[in-house]
């Protein structure tokens, strides 16, 4: 008798450890992630929209930090150093599509952050219930520069083009919003794989 | 150490690791509210006195010509030099003008002239060279305001690529009027641009 519940004991204890185990393995990945979030933000400073002409290169551009500061300061027509080139032509010629990508910016960025905050939690408190959490938000802003991504190419319905092509044919709308995006689509590969480890590391220890 | 001294230990390194947490949040919070409020100070700052420089002429400029009105009851002071314009009836307009792409920024569009109708108590210096591609026109300092957010359209006979005036085809400009203060005379002109860009 005393023996069986000595062998349950150590099953115990050896399941824990098997547990741990795990959850400290995917510690690195949480590393992985922060990495993949923090270039995330800084991939904003790439032109979500952009007018581009091959005879002359890129005639204005529009980082997403502009988008950003623009949306959150509803200064769309301003000339700030910060705001690029978003009074004109962008929100003159194509408002909608303008105010459009400034917001789905703005979420992105506090979703990003919030991924990034959760992610340090985890390495700081080893609570790995949040990693479930990081996975949704990456899901989110996955989501969401997908969709910059698009209304910004978009603007090529707008006013802009007939503007600052001259009918030039190989002038067009360009946006490098799918960096971040693509980022976003490896964090939520990276955070699923973590989910499912955890989740297989305690179903193997029931 | 018995259990109670462990558990005590436990405990305060625990408080003390999650004091620190906090301290290092706090301070990551406040390094954050701190840079937002550095990038969105300068659209904050109230401005009643825009004066264009060499760098900013092109910029604010345009955005004075797409955004008027947010630019009403603010003093502006620029350099340019004297342009007239003359309609198809006949009529002169003396305007303060720099030459720039007609596509606002664009390097593919034709050039055009970007600034305002000069409406002044004085008489305006007479342009010099207005159409010629160089430096030697008559250039002004002017300091002033916008009259009113609304453009007035002057129509005027079109130049052939070759520069003379087609009588058969017009074109209309929109250009805002500019109330000025004072105008005076620039002899050095050799640090200002007569065409701008971005």
């Amino acid at each position: 008798m005393a023996n069986k519940k000595e062998r349950e004991q150590r099953l115990l204890e050896e399941k824990n450890k098997q547990i741990a185990s795990t959850q400290n393995k995917t510690l690195k990945f949480h590393g992985i992630m922060i990495a993949l979030c923090a270039a995330c933000l800084l991939c904003f400073f790439f032109n979500f929209a952009e007018v581009y002409n091959t005879a002359v290169g890129t005639e204005v551009k529009l980082s997403g930090w502009s988008f950003f500061s623009a949306a959150i300061s509803g200064n769309f027509s301003s000339t700030g150093a910060s705001y690029g080139d978003i009074a004109v032509p962008f929100y003159y010629y194509a408002k909608s599509y303008t105010t459009i990508v400034g917001t789905l910016s703005v979420v992105c960025v506090f979703l990003l952050i919030l991924t990034l905050l959760v992610n340090i939690a985890v390495l700081a408190t080893r609570s790995h219930s949040l990693t479930f959490l990081s996975l949704i938000l990456s899901i989110l802003s996955a989501i969401l520069l997908l969709a910059s991504y698009i209304v910004a190419l978009l603007m090529k319905n707008a006013q802009i083009l007939p503007i600052y092509c001259s009918n030039n044919p190989a002038c067009s709308i360009r946006s490098y919003a799918i960096i971040p995006c693509l980022l976003a689509v490896a964090y939520c590969a990276v955070s699923a794989l973590t989910c499912r480890k955890l989740i297989r590391a305690k179903k193997d220890a029931r | 150490m018995d259990l109670a001294q462990s558990k005590t230990l436990t405990s305060r390194s625990l408080f003390s690791y999650f004091f620190r947490l906090v301290i290092s949040m706090k301070k990551f919070f406040s390094f954050s509210l701190l840079a937002l409020l550095l990038l969105f100070l300068p659209a904050c700052a109230a401005k009643d006195l825009y004066v264009l420089n060499e760098s900013s002429f092109f910029l604010v400029m345009t955005n004075m010509q797409y955004y008027p009105e947010q630019y009403i009851g603010s003093t502006i002071e620029y350099d340019c030099f004297t342009y007239e314009l003359t309609d198809i009836h006949g009529n002169s307009y003396i305007c303060g003008v720099r030459k720039c792409s007609s596509g606002y920024g664009c390097t593919c569009g034709n050039d055009t002239i970007i600034g305002f109708i000069l409406e002044s108590e004085e008489p305006l210096p007479a342009p010099k060279n207005q159409s010629e591609d160089n430096n030697d026109k008559t250039w002004i300092h002017v300091r002033g305001m916008l009259k009113s957010a609304q453009k007035q359209e002057i129509t005027i006979y079109a130049y052939t690529p070759d520069g003379n005036i087609d009588y058969d085809t017009t074109e209309i400009l929109s250009f805002l009027t500019f109330q000025t203060e004072s105008v005076s005379l620039i002899e050095d002109y050799s640090n200002l641009h007569y065409y701008v860009t971005k």
